[in-house]
């Protein structure tokens, strides 16, 4: 082998003792690792072949089976090439620089070599211990398939495979984070997708300089076009099926190593409101659902604040026999309504926390001690008045119903600053909070593409799939915000020919 | 000697959204006190009045986009520069920037003046402003995207709140209307110069038109905004009409934000405190619309950067808010909004008409 200079032949490992590389893998390559382990194995015909390892990231069985004992039935003289003939495991490389060597065995390689020889030979037999395909947790579905994304890329990506299988869906890789590399794909279909969607995502990832990608969520905000919003730009989701869905319909998913979610882009503010169980469901439900789910966005947000400056303010719009009322509960409350509402808010948010923060058998009983005991005790102690608390589980039940978590609690959190405006400037001030969310949506952007679509800008024939759900005859177009390369669908759409009695009268 | 515009094609938007942005700059502080300026001259045939303006300004509207058309792909300064030269395109479109300003700012003052009458009395014009002019500048730093969006979802807003008219509307009294065509020559004409001011803004096209991708629908689009904005005055002019006893419409202020008064839900009463909060729903597209106009037209003039002149005119309408406190100071200047208005928004189209067919028969020539 050629050694071009004095620099190198202190890198280079090669060829040396199997003692020696040892120590060397271990002291300059790998830090000084307890876990890493040498096993000298002595042929037949008297080579000393060694096999260097991380045991805690290597799977034993493939180890023992697959690479040690092929060599060690050996009975001729070996070199690397013949050694390789005899593993059948795919994936080997010939390496000779320390560093790539310590690489790979972090990664879950063995480093095979042949005492005083040139090169060793790399082959990976990684250990990754992941939970199995359990249940989405965070989002719930009644009629989907009842499966989440788990930790291993490789097995979300063989959801997804599995689900999509056609060549159509084509996959880019990425290993980001300059510090700590992580695996990231980033997948969609090659016909539909928009062209420019992919080259921005595609651009946004490449030239993201940062030390680690924890895991999906945090991706997702470091490429998101406005970091300071109080909105989520992208939807990450754990469900294989809605991920998928997505994709099929012309988005960009990506995949996280170690992440048991994937993120959807470009999106819209409405496809946050939408669930897969949707178009599992027939298309009544699934559109009353929709349209409830944004009415039910609109009155979480608002309902509490016009209590707040109905009160405070404008007591004159609130009907004599209705005023009485709320003037009986109230006439214990030592607090004036704006700060009535922040305490019971505030509690009702304590709940919320302690409930996620809980084990899951506390966190039931956890409901039960705020739900009754503290809100029939907060009345009794003349804290709050029972209307309040009505309006407060109403609001907060209406949050809960939109799909995605980080979404509605952004939503949830939005009520606070429209409260205290409510306090200070009543109805004025709800409005004036109200403008200022829809600007803000307005100025929003997913991906270059605008968040409001398609209510802004409109295009009708996008309704059909986001506010509500037509029945699938009717759905001949995809989503059109998106900009995807085709939006026709298949034109037959249907089992069997729907209009086929066209024509005729009606019992013929 | 041509200066033309040239938009990049992302910022362009479809003639479509024309429809919302001319209903929605029409429809303003103006149409809330419209109903009784325009009863006091006209009486019940005021209807017949908003109708006879109406067909003028559609006219007028013709005449802008035919003059628009003969340039293509420039605005108001392009145009000038063109026919007038330099300098006087300069002094024109400075004082269309006053003339704008004096319209943002007296549609700002009027609407503040809403909520400290309606609502809250001891509250400054001045905060009510600021906070404003916090939602105009963020909605600026948008670009047009978000203006033409702010417009466009608003007016679905306006829709409801005009929705609510229907109660009132159920409550009108035929014998308002009667007797018919009543009014003198020299009344109907007063009425007619006195409702120019519902019917400022189609102007913003002078800006607005390098902005849209598919011009040929310019015509159909404005056309139709103005159509509805016409049929909503006319709708809450005859409600106005039908609704208030005569000698009571005409010693109000604000008959719309009136009628308001006597719709009632179960839970829900007085309807005027909310529609005057709501209101900002109405007033903002406009506001934002003329904002925008400025710092357009001070960018054609001098390369300012928009992000720049959106905080001169925050400063100068909070300098302006300061100074009309007063109803009486408001009032001149609305008059003088009023009075400028027809020079700037009907009688200007007109002078520069006869430019636009000498050039358009040299272009033929040629």
């Amino acid at each position: 082998m050629k050694r071009k200079s004095t620099k190198k032949k202190q890198q280079s490992l090669f060829p040396s003792s199997l003692e020696v590389v040892e120590e060397d893998l271990n002291e300059k390559a790998l830090n000084s690792s307890p876990d890493f382990t040498m096993k000298i194995i002595e042929t037949e015909s008297g080579q000393r072949i060694g096999f260097y390892f991380l045991y805690s990231i290597i799977k034993p069985q493939v180890l023992y089976e697959q690479i040690i004992s092929p060599v060690q039935k050996a009975k001729k003289t070996l070199d690397i090439q013949s050694i390789d003939n005899m593993i059948a495991l795919p994936n080997s490389k010939e390496e000779n620089k320390l560093d790539e060597i310590g690489k790979k065995l972090l990664q879950g390689a063995v480093c095979i070599y042949i005492e005083n020889d040139q090169t060793c030979l790399m082959h990976s037999a990684p250990l990754q211990e992941h939970r199995s395909i359990d249940r989405a947790e965070t989002e719930s579905l009644i009629f989907g398939p009842q499966m989440a994304f788990t930790g291993s890329i490789e097995t979300n990506l063989n959801m997804v495979r599995n689900m999509i299988d056609t060549p159509q869906l084509k996959i880019e890789r990425f290993i980001l984070g300059n510090k700590i590399p992580n695996e990231i794909q980033m997948m969609y279909m090659d016909d539909i997708a928009n062209e420019e969607n992919i080259n921005e995502l595609r651009n946004r990832l490449t030239s993201l300089q940062s030390e680690d990608i924890m895991n999906a969520s945090v991706l997702s905000q470091k490429i998101e076009d406005n970091p300071y919003s109080f909105f989520p730009q992208y939807i990450v989701t754990e469900l294989p099926d809605r991920f998928t869905y997505s994709i099929k319909e012309g988005k960009i998913g990506i995949l996280v190593d170690n992440s048991s979610a994937g993120i959807i882009a470009p999106i819209t503010f409405s496809s946050f409101f939408e669930s897969t169980d949707d178009i599992y469901g027939r298309w009544i439900i699934g559109s009353f659902t929709r349209l409830m789910r944004m009415f039910a966005m609109i009155l979480s947000i608002t309902l509490t604040p016009l209590y707040v400056a109905a009160l405070t303010f404008h007591y004159e719009v609130i009907p004599e026999a209705l005023l009485l009322s709320l003037g009986e509960s109230r006439n214990r409350v030592p607090f004036p309504p704006l700060m009535e509402t922040i305490i019971l808010e505030t509690m009702m948010e304590f709940i919320r926390e302690a409930g996620a923060r809980l084990p899951t058998k506390v966190g039931q009983t956890m409901g039960i001690v705020g739900g009754i005991v503290i809100g029939q005790a907060v009345v009794q102690a003349g804290f709050t008045s029972n209307i309040l608390i009505i309006l407060v589980a109403l609001s907060a039940l209406a949050s809960f119903t939109t799909p995605d978590y980080v979404m509605g609690t952004s939503l949830r959190i939005l009520r606070f600053p429209i409260i205290l405006l409510a306090g200070t400037f009543g109805f004025v001030g709800i409005f004036f909070t109200v403008a200022f969310i829809i600007i803000h949506l307005l100025r929003l952007r997913s991906l270059h593409r605008p968040y409001t679509a398609p209510i802004y800008p409109f295009r009708f024939f996008d309704f059909d799939q986001s506010q509500v759900r037509v029945p699938f005859v009717l759905n001949k177009r995809r989503a059109a915000s998106h900009l995807p390369k085709k939006t026709k669908r298949k034109k037959k759409t249907y089992g069997h020919s729907l209009f086929k009695t066209k024509g005729k009268d009606i019992d013929e | 000697m041509k200066n033309p515009v040239n938009i990049p094609t992302h910022l362009k938007f479809r003639a479509s959204y024309l429809f919302f942005i001319i209903f929605n700059i029409l429809i303003g502080v103006g149409i809330v006190a419209y109903p009784s300026r325009v009863f006091q001259y006209a009486k019940q045939d005021s209807w017949l009045v908003l109708i006879l303006v109406a067909i003028i300004v559609h006219l007028i509207l013709a005449i802008i986009i035919f003059i628009l058309r003969t340039y293509q792909d420039t605005d108001l300064y392009g145009i000038l520069q063109e026919t007038f030269g330099n300098w006087f395109a300069k002094l024109i479109c400075y004082l269309f920037i006053i003339y704008f300003f004096t319209v943002y700012l007296s549609a700002l003052a009027k609407y503040t003046e809403f909520i400290v009458v309606f609502i809250f009395p001891q509250l400054s014009k001045f905060i009510i402003g600021f906070f404003i002019t916090i939602l105009i500048a963020y909605s600026i730093y948008g670009g047009i995207r978000v203006i033409v969006g702010v417009s466009f979802i608003f007016f679905f807003l306006t829709f409801f709140v005009f929705a609510l008219l229907v109660v009132p509307a159920s409550m009108i009294d035929i014998n308002n209307y009667f007797p018919l065509f009543e009014v003198s020559r020299k009344e109907v004409f007063e009425g007619m110069l006195l409702s120019t001011y519902s019917f400022i803004g189609i102007e913003v096209l002078w800006y607005l038109y390098p902005y849209i991708r598919n011009k040929e629908k310019t015509m159909l689009y404005s056309q139709l905004g103005l159509f509805a904005a016409t049929i909503l005055l006319l709708i809450n002019v005859i409600i106005s009409i039908g609704f208030f006893a005569p000698k009571q419409l005409e010693s109000l202020i604000w008959p719309v934000l009136g009628m308001y008064k006597i719709i009632s839900f179960s839970i829900f009463e007085r309807l005027d405190i909310f529609a005057v909060s709501y209101w900002i729903f109405i007033i903002l597209p406009n506001l934002i619309l003329y904002a925008w106009l400025i710092t357009r037209s001070l960018k054609r003039i001098h390369q300012i950067k928009q992000k720049h002149s959106i905080w001169a005119i925050i400063i100068l309408s909070a300098i302006g808010l300061y100074f009309i406190q007063s109803s009486i100071k408001l009032e001149a200047l609305l008059d003088v909004a009023d009075i400028s208005s027809i020079f700037f928004v009907f009688l200007f189209p007109i002078l520069l008409f006869p430019f636009a067919i000498i050039k358009r028969i040299r272009g033929t020539k040629k």
